[in-house]
Formats: structure tokens, C-alpha cells, sequence
């Protein structure tokens, strides 16, 4: 199990219930579609370490839902402090799905900081009947400031380019300075001690803790 | 109704258990079987079982039919659809028009080493002088016939259909071997170990989702059309798949049907062993459940028979007492949530989650359902068993509004459901989350689920400290509030008690928890959730990474296939002997006290900032 890795980054998964969080994650982390799938009640993990230009990356995902009870949301919430980066994914057959992304991009920033890199996903892309065009959410996730893609965790397609897009928007902000892995709660961890002199080296002086 | 008990099972009415596998002969039928290595050939009833998995929910279900669920069984006929039984009709004129005798008589020609007939049914019914023999060369056909014409005439009931011929055990012979030709291919998994392409070749088959599985297969799929009549909505791609007894897939992301045939052939004995114990037992208390003893609580630990959980589950709850305190109130639910109708505000809530409960189980799977214009669509309209959860799960949210409806109550309500009727299901749930676990464990806050978590964190850092040391991050007590608050790994572990272990546990494994847990209430889940843990103390405490941690938690009761052994881990070497419901509950009472006062102090400091700077 002691695969090296150099980072290490916490994702969050979140969106309406139904949306398929599960799937994607059981999609990238198994390369496989979750059959038959059952709810999730509260939290599902998975990890997988992941190339991302040099640098040997391990995500640690979860899957959170809250399942459209309010209710849960109490369980679920505690994670998403030390998130680095989140997934709000939407069914793309689902007009109600889109229209709650707002609440949860406001979810995800209040309770894990301004820092949070966050993805639109478009899942369900396998289906026919889509409701949410890709030109209207490609520019929701523009005024939003989000990354923008669209997945099927049925076939695999998009899927393990949203988790390494994700992956990169990170790195890129370790790199830029914007985010300091070395502030608890910032969902980086460094994998292997010389690596951090490196970027320590690479990364401006700190005062950069804007979010707190 | 007496019966000419028939000489070739030397049975008499007075000795009712004998009636069964604990016979002279049928002990000398069935064990040969038991004892075949997964590899050998195997008999045709071994797959027998497999296929006729709804039947024993069937009998389960149906013996512990009271007059007034007659409706309500009525209701749940669409769940019996996929097996391949009888015509409500048929059955009628096969054992008469008592449910329990459907119970008995749905026994014939079908391996089934878990069932066990309830002497209560035996006493109507004369006893069972088919026993669960399977016959495949069908030489004692005749000779059931005549016994199922004698029955018939000396309850003077016609048959069903006066223009057939057939009689409902021929019917049945039909049926099973036509099942057993669809399963031979099976069967070759089995028997030729020597051939792998065969076995790798069904593997890819059953997994692959949308791929093209005929191509993989180098034989054409048997596709009966005989088969069609009995299968009364045709279930795509399920000619592959191995269901347990209860209708949900045997095979799963973490168990190999290889798992499962190294599993049954050595817990089938073991099951048949308990059967016949049981029927001893319940002989001994004049077929009725036995009295609350300490024996029937050794007999609980080492499992149920299938065909008596409902009811065992049911009386033992203590749902039974309060069904029959308040007569009648589930149906004035049932029509109280139909007025309402989507005035009731967990109704859309319900009805979102009524297709994700158990999509893999044969009874809750979505229907195919031709569409006006041709094409089909998958639709749960239609299905028996969703439309009841539909009814149990309204029942309950007007009967309890402090809950309403909260997810995983769908789950339990949908286990329940396939062991018991509509009304019964309501009852053991009312039960379960109004006398059984705390108060406010599904409420609004949750907090009685997080309280529980509280409890169960102490509880590990007590009695298992290395496992204590990689959930905590180096927390030395537990604390609710203050600081990180609880540990995340509660995250994994609440939901292990809001479902009862479903979805965590393998289905037999949950069954042997329930067993247990109606029995002996809440501490059975914390005695389960520390054992799970035990069990796996070596390789948690291996892991390094804090985060790698709750994935590992998350797994591996998945795997937990040996609920024997997890029973037997549970109860004999766990250190968690002195669990006391009186120790969880003063646990329980501390945190939430804690709590209570915490809260109030944060409520005071608000309101003193709040006046602050009125001042």
C-alpha cells in the first residue's frame, strides 16, 4: 500500500442527490461504472495516485451527500474543511440539478475557503434528454469562475480528465503561491520531504494566508 | 384434516419435524450434497436453490399472514412474480386457501436447506409428506400427485382450472427443470474447473455493463422460450446472474461467486444443522415461538432459520404487542398519506429514493415497460414491492412527524419487507426507531446519531486503542465540541448504525446482526461495529496514511462474507463481553448531557454579544 507519492490532494465531491457522485468516483477510482447503485448515506472515499506533469499525485476523494436532506448536511460538512479542490456535479437531464450548483459553490466556499479550486461537471453526458445546454453551463462556470466539463461515469468518457484537470488547478496554484499547502485545513499534503524543499524553494514568502 | 401420512418418509403428525430433512431418509439426501467440494458435479438441486431464491421469502412471508393482511398480501402477490411458482389460483387449490398452507406445499421440489416449516403449519396441514426431496428423475411425481389429489379431495377443493390436467406439482416439476436447463450453463462453472476460458468468459460476462457479452461467450446463450410464461416481466441481461434466496445478487465489486461457493458449501450444513435444532425447539413450545430463555437467546446468536425471521423478528421486536395495541391504525395511515397525497412533505422525498432501495434486489428492480410509442423504458411503477415500501415509509411520517422520512429508513423498511407483510413492516419499524435506537437518531440535528458515534469512539479508545490511535490523530478523549470535534471516521461509521449494517454488511451477515439485534436491542450494533473492527485490528493499525484509514474502514466489512465467523467473533472472543445496554445508555446519557450544556453556553454567550453592543 506504501505507494510514494509527492502530493497528496483532498477533493470533495458534491452536488444534488441523484447526480451520479458516486459513480464518478467509482468510475475514476476502479475504471469501472458502479452497477445498481444504492444512495449514499453520508460519505464514500476512494483514492488513486495520478500523474500530473512530473509529479506523482494521490487524490483522496469523497464523495459527500448529503442527499438532498438538510438533515445530512450536518454529517457531511466537517469534510469539507481541508478540501483543496471540489467537484459540484449536475445531471445534465436535470434542470433542478443545475440550478442548485449556485447554492453549493456558496456551500463549498463558506465552509472550505475562498482557495477551493472548484470543477462544474456535467454528468449523465450518456443520455439523451438533456435539459442544461453545454454553451449555458460552460458560461455559468465562467461567471463563476469554475472550470467547466462534461462526464459520463457510464462510459468513462471525460472522467479521468476532470479529476486530473482538478489535480492541475491546484498544483498551479501551489505553484503560482496562491494556495499554501502548509496551512492546516488547505487539503495538500506533501508526500516525501525533499519535495517540499523544492517548492519551498519555488513558492514566495508566506504571508499569503488571505483566506483566514 | 388428517392425512394418510405416507409410508415412505415414515412421518406421523404427532412427530411433525421428522416431517422434513430430519427424517431418516432425507438427512441421507441432503448431506452428500452439502459435504461436495465447489468443484465436483454438482446435483441439479444445488441449482435449484439458487434459482427458486424469491420462493423462500414466499413461505417466509406468507405463514405469518393474518386475516387482515390478506389484502395486504394480495398486494405483495407482484413480488412472487419472478419465481417460478404458482398462480395464486394454483396455490389456492393446492393446500387450500390457508397462506400457510401455500407455505408448505411451495416447499415440493426445491432444495431449500435453510427452510424451515413451522410446526403450526405442519398441524394444518397434516403434515409435509413431500419434504424438501428434489426429484429430478421425477419417480416420486406420481406419487406427490396423489398425495396433492388426496389433499385436495379431503378438503373438498376443486382444483383451480377443472379443464387442466395439470396439476400445480407437475407444474412445478415443469418449472424446475426448465429452470435448471437455464442454469446449466452455470452449473459448468462449477463442475469444470479445468475449463477456465468458461469461467472467465461468465465473469466478463456478468460484470461488463454495456458491453457485448455475447461476443465473449463462445456458446449461444440458452434463451428458453419455455421459460417465458413463468417469468412474468422479462428482466434483461439477468439470465447470468446468482441471486441468493432473498433476491439480491450474489456477487459484488467485493465478493467473487467463488466467495459465495466456498461460503455455502460450508454454511448450508450449518444452517440445515440450526434448522433442525430450531424445529426441536419450537416442538418443545408447542410449535409457537419459544418464550424469552437463555437458550433462545444461544439459539438467536447462532441465527434465525430464514423461513421463521419475519416472524421471529416481529414477535421478538415486541412489534407484534403493539400491532395488536392499536388495530387497524397502519391502514387509517395508509389512507390518511393517500389524501394527503403531495401535501405530505417527505412524499417527494420518498418517492426519490423509492428506486434507489435495493435496485439490485429481483423484488425492488425496476420493470421494462413498453411505452405507447414502441420503446421501452425502465420504470418501478409497476413494481409490488416498491409500491409497499411506497405505503410503509408514508405510514411512518405521519405516524412519527418529529422524523418523517429520513434516508435509510428505505433501506430498513425494505429489508423488513422481504420477510414480513406491509403491515408488520410498518410495525417492526416503528419499533425499531421509537423503542430501539435513541431518540432523534433520524431527526432534523441527527444529534441521537451523532451522540451514538460519541459512544462508540469511547468505546474504541477503551477497548481498542491501536485502532483508536489512527482514527483520532492523536485526540486522547472524545469530544463532541470542542476541538476537531468528532473524529471523520464517524463519517464511515454512523452510517453503519443508521442503515443496521445494510449496505455494509453481505445481506446474510446483516441478517445474522438482526437476529441478534431484535433480541437484545441497541448493543448488539456497537458489539457488531467493535468486533468489525477487531477483526481487522492488524491490518487498520498497518496503514500509515490517516486518510488511508477510512477507506480501509469503509471496505472491509464489505468482504465480511463468514457471518458465521463474525457471530462467533462477536459473541465468544471479543473482549466486548461486558457491553451492557445499562453501560451504552449512561454513556450515551453523559455525552448528550455535554451536549446540552454546551449548547446552552453557546446560546448565553450569543445573546451576550448580541446585547453588548445595544449597551
Amino acid at each position: 500500500m506504501a505507494h510514494t507519492y509527492d502530493f497528496l490532494l483532498k477533493f470533495l465531491i458534491t452536488g444534488d442527490s441523484g447526480t451520479g457522485k458516486s459513480c464518478l468516483l467509482h468510475q475514476f477510482v476502479e475504471n469501472k461504472f458502479k452497477e445498481g447503485a444504492t444512495h449514499t448515506i453520508g460519505v464514500e472515499f476512494g483514492s488513486r495516485i495520478v500523474t500530473i506533469g512530473k509529479n506523482q499525485v494521490k487524490l483522496q476523494i469523497v464523495s459527500c451527500d448529503s442527499a438532498g436532506q438538510e438533515r445530512f448536511r450536518s454529517v457531511t460538512r466537517s469534510y469539507y474543511r481541508g478540501a483543496a479542490g471540489a467537484l459540484l456535479v449536475y445531471d445534465i437531464s436535470n434542470r433542478n440539478s443545475f440550478t442548485s450548483i449556485a447554492k453549493w459553490i456558496a456551500d463549498a466556499r463558506k465552509l472550505a475557503g475562498a482557495d477551493i479550486a472548484l470543477m462544474l461537471v456535467g454528468n449523465k453526458l450518456d443520455l439523451e434528454d438533456r435539459e442544461v445546454s453545454y454553451l449555458e453551463a460552460s458560461r455559468f462556470a465562467q461567471e463563476n469562475e469554475m472550470t467547466f466539463l462534461e462526464t459520463s461515469a457510464l462510459t468513462g468518457e471525460g472522467v479521468e480528465e476532470t479529476f486530473l484537470k482538478c489535480g492541475r488547478a491546484i498544483l498551479t496554484k501551489i505553484e503560482t503561491g496562491q494556495v499554501d499547502p502548509e496551512r492546516p485545513g488547505s487539503g495538500i499534503q506533501y508526500g516525501d520531504s525533499s519535495l517540499r524543499r523544492i517548492s519551498q524553494k519555488s513558492r514566495p514568502a508566506r504571508q499569503k494566508s488571505l483566506c483566514c | 384434516m388428517a392425512m394418510a401420512t405416507p409410508a415412505p418418509l415414515g412421518r406421523n403428525r404427532n412427530n411433525e419435524f421428522v416431517a422434513d430433512a430430519a427424517g431418516p431418509s432425507s438427512p441421507s439426501q441432503h448431506q452428500p450434497q452439502h459435504q461436495l467440494p465447489y468443484h465436483q458435479p454438482v446435483p441439479a438441486r444445488r441449482i435449484l436453490k439458487t434459482s427458486k431464491s424469491v420462493d423462500g421469502l414466499r413461505r417466509a412471508r406468507s405463514h405469518t399472514a393474518d386475516p387482515t393482511s390478506q389484502s395486504l398480501r394480495r398486494d405483495f402477490e407482484g413480488l412472487y412474480m419472478n419465481s417460478p411458482s404458482l398462480t395464486q389460483t394454483q396455490l389456492d387449490a393446492y393446500g387450500g386457501n390457508n397462506s400457510s398452507d401455500n407455505y408448505n406445499s411451495n416447499n415440493n421440489g426445491h432444495y431449500q436447506p435453510q427452510g424451515l416449516t413451522p410446526s403450526r403449519s405442519l398441524h394444518r396441514n397434516g403434515g409435509n409428506q413431500n419434504g424438501n426431496v428434489f426429484d429430478p428423475r421425477g419417480e416420486s411425481r406420481s406419487r406427490n400427485h396423489s398425495q396433492n389429489q388426496q389433499q385436495q379431495d379431503q378438503q373438498g377443493l376443486a382444483p383451480s382450472q377443472p379443464g387442466s390436467t395439470q396439476s400445480p406439482y407437475q407444474t412445478l416439476h415443469v418449472q424446475a427443470s426448465q429452470i435448471a436447463s437455464r442454469s446449466t450453463p452455470k452449473l459448468t462453472l462449477f463442475t469444470q474447473p479445468v475449463s477456465q476460458s468458461h469461467y472467465t468468459n461468465e465473469s466478463k460476462e456478468t460484470r461488463s455493463f454495456n458491453g457485448l457479452p455475447g461476443q465473449l461467450d463462445p456458446k449461444p446463450k440458452p434463451k428458453s422460450s419455455r421459460l417465458k410464461p413463468i417469468v412474468a416481466v422479462e428482466k434483461a441481461d439477468d439470465e447470468h446472474v446468482e441471486r441468493d434466496q432473498y433476491g439480491f445478487k450474489k456477487e459484488s465489486q467485493w465478493l467473487s461467486q467463488h466467495d459465495f461457493v466456498i461460503f455455502e458449501t460450508y454454511y448450508i450444513p450449518i444452517m440445515e444443522r440450526r434448522r433442525q435444532k430450531w424445529a426441536i425447539f419450537m416442538n418443545d413450545s408447542a410449535g409457537e415461538l419459544p418464550p424469552r430463555s437463555a437458550k433462545l437467546k444461544r439459539y438467536i446468536r447462532k441465527g434465525i432459520p430464514p423461513a421463521l425471521r419475519g416472524e421471529a423478528w416481529f414477535h421478538y421486536s415486541g412489534a407484534e404487542d403493539k400491532c395488536k395495541a392499536n388495530p387497524g391504525l397502519f391502514k387509517r395511515l395508509v389512507a390518511q398519506a393517500k389524501a394527503k397525497g403531495a401535501a405530505n412533505e417527505h412524499a417527494e422525498v420518498i418517492e426519490r429514493d423509492l428506486h434507489r432501495t435495493f435496485p439490485e434486489n429481483i423484488n425492488f428492480k425496476s420493470q421494462i415497460t413498453k411505452q405507447q410509442d414502441g420503446g421501452t423504458s425502465l420504470s418501478t411503477e409497476n413494481v409490488a414491492a416498491i409500491q409497499s415500501l411506497r405505503r410503509v415509509l408514508l405510514a411512518f411520517s405521519l405516524h412519527c412527524p418529529t422524523i418523517g422520512y429520513c434516508q435509510s429508513l428505505n433501506y430498513i423498511a425494505g429489508m423488513l419487507l422481504l420477510f414480513m407483510n406491509e403491515e408488520q413492516s410498518f410495525w417492526t419499524l416503528s419499533v425499531i426507531i421509537q423503542n430501539f435506537l435513541p431518540e432523534g437518531m433520524y431527526d432534523v440535528t441527527m444529534e441521537g446519531s451523532n451522540i451514538d458515534q460519541a459512544v462508540l469512539m469511547t468505546l474504541i479508545m477503551e477497548r481498542l486503542p491501536s485502532i483508536w490511535a489512527k482514527f483520532s490523530g492523536g485526540a486522547t478523549s472524545v469530544e463532541m465540541d470542542e476541538g476537531p470535534g468528532l473524529p471523520t471516521v464517524t463519517l464511515v461509521t454512523s452510517h453503519w448504525f443508521l442503515t443496521l449494517f445494510i449496505n455494509i454488511l453481505p445481506v446474510e451477515s446483516i441478517l445474522r446482526v438482526w437476529d441478534c439485534f431484535f433480541y437484545e436491542g441497541r448493543k448488539i450494533l456497537f458489539r457488531v461495529a467493535l468486533t468489525i473492527l477487531r477483526m481487522h485490528e492488524s491490518e487498520i493499525s498497518k496503514i500509515d496514511d490517516p486518510l488511508e484509514v477510512f477507506q480501509v474502514v469503509q471496505n472491509i466489512p464489505k468482504r465480511l462474507i463468514d457471518c458465521h465467523k463474525l457471530m462467533e467473533a462477536c459473541f465468544k472472543r471479543m473482549g466486548s463481553f461486558d457491553l451492557t445496554t445499562k453501560d451504552i445508555d449512561r454513556r450515551y446519557d453523559t455525552f448528550r448531557a455535554k451536549r446540552k450544556s454546551a449548547r446552552a453556553a453557546a446560546q448565553a454567550s450569543r445573546t451576550g454579544a448580541h446585547r453588548d453592543p445595544k449597551k
